[in-house]
């Protein structure tokens, strides 16, 4: 074994991470290598220095209270900067909206650009919405309809929805596959 | 499993931008992120700083937390990499940094003040020696000393292979072991 290998082999030793045949290994180096040996003291020591340092670490002389209390200013001016940065979002998009529309009076072409998007957009959502229907009594889904919906929330908070459906049989669907 | 169950509760309630909640679990983890800003950036006053920017850091970034790892790794992911810029942009190693450092890992020597500044001398040597290492080798050897984490946990932090991690530690340690040589050897004083 090279003494590179075995000053690896001293730091997987420090933390119990090696093999009973890396360790045998490694002590057949260190009986016959005395550089090695005096490398795996001063790693010991190293270790131990850092040990007591870690230690020492307390948090003597760190007041928490008032680091609680500085943290607490800091989220709270964290959290109505990110509402303001919000708000300047919208307080800009509106007046981009309103500069594009006094634009598209001036320009025509705009104006039907602007006229278009809008009825695209309004195609869109319209449907979207023809398919998927809204969960209410009533609403007729082509092999039957939807008797009942009720929402509910148990005492964890948690929400759930009860629904009654009514299924045409003579439609081929099968009751076992909804349940 | 209460504890576990009241912290994934706290950390719901912070995800929906409950501050109270949020303030709740840093308080669980303060004395854990101080401990690992205060020995990576070897300094009371970068440490509280480092602490408060990791603690924003989070509160922006709470809800991208997806629960694939633990919390307090995600937590300490935050803190490593603060401390790394902390310490890249202040870069303060100057000589007045030191000035306050107590004995911390000698004997108690108390009734021989020719020690204690001995004694100051080694903790200063330690922490010029951990400061002058490389980020990804500090971070490993606070990791594993400091925080007493598994190769494994570290892994999971510094998202590197346990291999990695364990050939990082052992250079680490050579680098120090070499830059202490003198003051861990009472012979050549």
């Amino acid at each position: 074994m090279k003494c590179r290998a075995a000053q690896y082999m001293i730091s997987l030793k420090l933390d119990n991470e090696l093999t009973p045949r890396q360790s045998r290994l490694l002590e057949e180096h260190l009986n016959a290598c005395e550089e090695c040996r005096s490398y795996q003291s001063l790693i010991i020591g190293v270790s131990s220095a850092l040990k007591a340092d870690s230690d020492s670490i307390s948090g003597n002389g760190f007041d928490s209270a008032s680091f609680q209390t500085r943290l607490h200013n800091s989220l709270i001016e964290e959290q109505s900067e990110s509402c303001s940065i919000f708000s300047e979002w919208i307080a800009g998009l509106s007046q981009r909206i309103i500069t594009y529309e006094r634009s598209a009076a001036i320009n025509p072409l705009r104006g039907v650009f602007a006229a278009s998007s809008l009825a695209v957009l309004a195609g869109v959502l319209f449907l979207y919405l023809s398919f998927t229907p809204p969960l209410v009594p009533g609403k007729d889904f082509g092999n039957g309809h939807i008797a009942a919906f009720t929402t509910r929330t148990d005492e964890d908070g948690r929400a759930y929805a009860d629904l009654r459906v009514h299924v045409s049989e003579s439609r081929g669907f099968s009751k076992e596959k909804l349940q | 499993m209460i504890m576990l169950m009241s912290e994934q509760k706290l950390i719901m309630d912070a995800k929906a931008g409950n501050l109270d909640a949020f303030e709740g679990l840093m308080c669980v983890y303060q004395p854990m992120v101080y401990r690992l800003v205060l020995s990576l950036s070897q300094n009371a006053d970068d440490a509280e700083d480092a602490m408060q920017e990791t603690m924003l850091r989070a509160f922006r970034s709470i809800r991208t937390f997806r629960g694939e790892s633990s919390f307090k790794t995600w937590l300490c992911r935050i803190a490593i990499n603060t401390s790394r810029n902390w310490i890249r942009k202040e870069s303060r190693a100057s000589a007045s940094r030191f000035a306050e450092f107590v004995p911390a890992f000698l004997p108690d020597t108390s009734d021989q003040p020719d020690k204690v500044v001995v004694a100051s001398e080694e903790k200063k040597m330690l922490s010029e020696a951990l400061l002058s290492l490389p980020d990804h080798y500090r971070e490993v050897v606070v990791l594993r000393h400091y925080q007493d984490l598994s190769y494994q946990d570290i892994s999971d932090i510094l998202k590197v292979p346990v291999g990695t991690v364990k050939s990082r530690l052992a250079q680490a340690r050579y680098i120090l072991a070499r830059k202490l040589d003198p003051i861990m050897r009472p012979d050549l004083r």
